[in-house]
């Protein structure tokens, strides 16, 4: 692959981490903290995405990231007060600059009227800030700017100015080339290059470059050896013997080499090969003031998703570059450093996933065959057996855990969600997030961004009233959306709450039964009620709006949360707000599940909306006729559903009372007793895809294979309990062989 | 390079089904294997078998015989499983035996004639002859389910 396009996509993704620290300095900018620590960390993520795009020469992105760092520089150089208007400024230029990036990446055409708007406002309050209006940035030679993305460069803060400083063309002065390598001599008698270095600075203004160029294979790597040399440019009035002096303790002890500089381009150092170390992925200069941690990219990450492993760094994979760090952090100690990651295509997660899942089954499977043979022969090998099937269930949830990311990226998504919607509307919202640290697969993740956007849109749009009505109502105007995140009992529980008005009930059923879409004297309990909400085709907004789009939202996001083995509750109080409660799988590639027999068959029930099983007694089972029947559960009359008939695998209905009824929990909080033969286990399966293969089967969720080897259906609970999918189920059943045979 | 290609011999996996002889390209064929019981899949046409393990994937086996109108097979070891793939979808056909591989020029291989029975004609994409015996080539793309319908 070429190498400049991966390291552009290192870029992006870089890019991508940029933007969500910057979300999130803003973030706490808004919420009062503005010291400079907070400050700084918005500034560097913005000035990354700068240096970065001016290697690729995204003129667009530099200019915009150069006017919002403007304006930045300005609050933390304090010349600039962020008050809420400039805070507002800030998110919508976080908003327009991760809009630009990611027209960048997919090098979409960038239309500039879409954000001048933004760019003059950044212009016309930096200028408003006084101080010197700075050089045009435009004829700021970017192209040095590429070695320090590949490199990292060392760099001595010079009291306020920013951490690192765009090497400029017409920056002439007269100095020094010092290329100092110090052998491994010189680390074991206990000298230091970075005070060397810090000595030299005290001559002058100096820019230093590591160069890593003779660090070798990492198999080669001697711990012992030194690889690390050093090119400062220094600017300096001292003469060539002052900064000897500097060197003479190690006199010896490495190569110095002193040039004279001479009165051209400071930046075009030549000295830098740009791409050196493939293999490394080095962080760009601000990010050496952190703990430092190499970060390794596959080389052919191309645009594939990636996944963030989250480990300890191998000690033997930290280069040479650690003696050095090492004291430069304690100098400069830094807040909350990012966790020591690696990319990794997803590719390979998911390779080792699956392999992981045969494991599973194939421990299974010996356990299954050799069981009674060992349990009869001695302890020994039942001991080790079981050692195995441990030591494979402890694999499989390290694996599982690799994929797990916290919701937090997710959530940051929905705080711009919320500014547009409020904007939109002219509400003040403000979005108050929990458990961002909650982790879950990112499949998950990934999927419930869309749902979750309805969802947060809904909340603003219909959920909140208008600052009017909330005053009237005796609401501060700012209406409050909470987005919280905790596991609970083995899933992952999402909720979203306003403090709005809360759903308007009759308003709902008066809707619903003119659009026909409920029986006009049926009448519902305040839960069936809001349960409607979920209908297709509903739409409570008299007036259809741009944001909430035509109500077909809360359908599509049940439908989508659904297929993600997940449930969507749905609460609300009036006059005190509703309030949606996801809750999901942490993973899709395993489930706990009944292993049950129908029929000769083996099929599994998710253990998920298993409430509970019971043994059917006559006196329970109520005959409602046509074969259908009922059973009181505590006072509850819940319906029958013969499994083995609903999927079409038994001819004759089975009989009540000695069959088996697992009762459980759907969607629309009704409850069902599933009538099956026997239950035979309950253990953990891999869920393997039915679709792919074969096709989408009505009443089958998925497939799983068991410990003989064996395919086991995994029921789709939901269909089989509502009794008008059932119907639906069982008349596409007559029609499937109609649909298979191809018309000649 | 059109031509090329036309004349380029083809190797077909030949097997039987009752008497009748019929080939699909080797390209398509992943493995041959023996027949292992098959889990019915609920609300199946009567020719799904059910589906199988497949080293972690689960594969739908289908009764080839069925499928083209012989009636239902009772599968037993004697039977093998051709392990088909189309576009990114495998299928098991259970057929009686396989027999042997023909390498044949594209000339050698014949429309359907047109008065050939309704399964022929909407199964079979052209007859190979080979030494006095008739061999039909499977249309697989026909003989698979059409996900697409099925989905709508």
């Amino acid at each position: 692959m070429d190498p400049m396009a991966s390291i552009r996509d290192t870029f992006f993704q870089e890019c991508e981490e940029q933007m969500e620290a910057l979300e999130q300095g803003l973030m706490t900018m808004e919420e009062g903290d503005t010291s400079s620590e907070t400050v700084n960390a918005v500034f560097r993520a913005v000035h990354s995405v700068k240096g970065g795009a001016g290697a690729f020469k995204l003129t667009e992105l530099v200019s915009f990231a150069h006017a919002f760092e403007t304006v930045l520089d300005k609050i933390r150089s304090n010349q600039l007060e962020p008050n809420p208007e400039i805070m507002r400024l800030l998110l919508k230029s976080a908003d327009v600059l991760s809009d630009l990036v990611c027209l960048c990446r997919d090098g979409a055409a960038i239309d500039a009227t879409q954000y001048d708007g933004v760019l003059g406002e950044l212009n016309s309050t930096a200028e408003g800030a006084g101080g010197e209006p700075e050089d045009d940035f435009a004829s700021i030679d970017f192209a040095p700017a590429m070695i320090s993305f590949d490199l990292p460069t060392i760099d001595i803060p010079a009291g306020d100015a920013p951490a690192f400083e765009m090497p400029a063309t017409e920056q002439v002065a007269t100095g020094f080339r010092i290329h100092f390598r110090p052998h491994a001599d010189l680390y074991r008698t206990g000298n230091e290059p970075l005070l060397l270095i810090r000595q030299l600075k005290s001559l002058g203004s100096i820019k230093c470059t590591c160069d890593t160029s003779a660090l070798p294979k990492l198999a080669d790597y001697k711990v012992n050896e030194s690889y690390l040399a050093f090119d400062i440019e220094l600017e300096t009035d001292a003469s060539a013997l002052d900064i000897t002096q500097i060197f003479e303790f190690v006199d010896g002890a490495c190569d110095l080499d002193i040039q004279p500089l001479m009165a051209e381009a400071a930046g075009a150092g030549p000295f830098v090969p740009p791409m050196q170390l493939p293999e490394f992925d080095m962080p760009p200069a601000e990010q050496l003031a952190q703990p430092y941690v190499p970060v390794y990219a596959i080389p052919p990450a191309a645009a594939a998703p990636v996944v963030e492993i989250v480990s300890p760094p191998p000690m033997a994979a930290a280069p040479a570059p650690v003696p050095v760090i090492d004291v430069a952090q304690k100098e400069k100690p830094t807040s909350s450093g990012p966790a020591p990651t690696i990319r990794v295509e997803l590719d390979r997660v998911d390779r080792l996933i699956n392999l992981v899942g045969e494991l599973v089954i194939n421990q299974a499977m010996l356990a299954q065959r050799l069981g009674p043979a060992v349990a009869s022969s001695g302890s020994e090998a039942l001991a080790s057996l079981e050692e195995l099937e441990r030591l494979t269930r402890d694999l499989q949830d390290s694996v599982m855990a690799i994929r797990a990311q916290p919701v937090k990226s997710l959530f940051q998504r929905m705080q711009r969600i919320v500014r547009e919607v409020a904007d939109q509307t002219g509400k003040t919202v403000r979005l108050r997030t929990e458990g961002e640290a909650t982790e879950v697969d990112k499949t998950v993740i990934e999927s419930l961004a869309d749902p979750l956007t309805h969802m947060i849109r809904n909340a603003v749009d219909h959920g909140l009233e208008s600052p009017e009505g909330r005053a009237s109502a005796g609401k501060s105007e700012e209406g409050v959306i909470k987005l919280t995140a905790a596991h609970q009992s083995g899933k992952v529980v999402i909720t979203v709450q306003d403090d709005g008005a809360g759903i308007n009930r009759p308003k709902v059923l008066e809707i619903a039964k003119k659009k026909n879409l409920v029986p006009q004297d049926a009448t519902f309990t305040d839960s069936e009620i809001d349960n409607l909400l979920f209908l297709p085709g509903f739409s409570t907004a008299t007036t259809v709006s741009a944001i909430s789009g035509r109500g077909v939202g809360m359908d599509v996001v049940r439908r989508s949360i659904q297929a993600l083995g997940g449930r969507i509750n749905i609460s609300s109080k009036p006059g005190h707000g509703s309030s949606f409660t996801l809750s999901l799988p942490l993973t899709l590639a395993v489930l706990d599940g009944i292993v049950v027999s129908i029929a000769e068959a083996i099929f599994i029930i998710p253990l998920t909306s298993v409430v509970e099983t019971l043994q059917p007694e006559n006196k329970m089972i109520l005959d409602l006729g046509e074969g259908s029947h009922a059973m009181r559960v505590r006072e509850r009359l819940v319906p029958l559903v013969d499994v083995g008939q609903a999927l079409g695998v038994r001819a004759e209905p089975s009989k009540p009372t000695e069959s088996v009824a697992i009762l459980v929990d759907t969607e629309s909080h009704s409850r069902s007793a599933l009538m099956v033969d026997r239950i035979i286990d309950q253990r953990q399966v891999v869920i393997k895809s039915f679709e792919h293969n074969y096709g989408p089967v009505p009443g089958i969720a998925a497939a799983t294979i068991l410990g003989d080897g064996r395919v086991a259906m995994i029921l789709d609970v939901e269909t089989i309990a509502d009794s008008k999918q059932r119907e639906r189920m069982e008349s596409a059943s007559k029609d499937a062989a109609a649909k298979w045979a191809k018309a000649s | 390079m059109k031509k090329d290609q036309a004349n380029d011999p083809r190797e077909l996996i030949v097997f039987k089904i009752g008497e009748m002889e019929f080939c699909v390209d080797i390209i398509q064929v992943r493995e041959i294997r023996g027949w292992t019981p098959a889990t019915p899949v609920p609300h199946s046409p009567e020719f799904m078998i059910g589906v199988i393990n497949l080293r972690g994937t689960v594969l739908p086996v289908i009764d080839l015989p069925s499928r083209l109108g012989h009636g239902k097979s009772v599968p037993s070891q004697r039977h093998a499983v051709i392990v088909v793939q189309e576009q990114d979808r495998m299928t098991g056909l259970l057929v009686d035996m396989v027999s042997d591989i023909i390498s044949v020029e594209q000339k050698e291989i014949h429309p359907t004639p047109d008065v050939s029975s309704a399964i022929a004609r909407s199964f079979v994409s052209g007859i190979v002859t080979l030494e006095g015996r008739m061999i039909s080539l499977l249309s697989l793309e026909d003989v698979l389910p059409n996900l697409q319908r099925k989905a709508a």
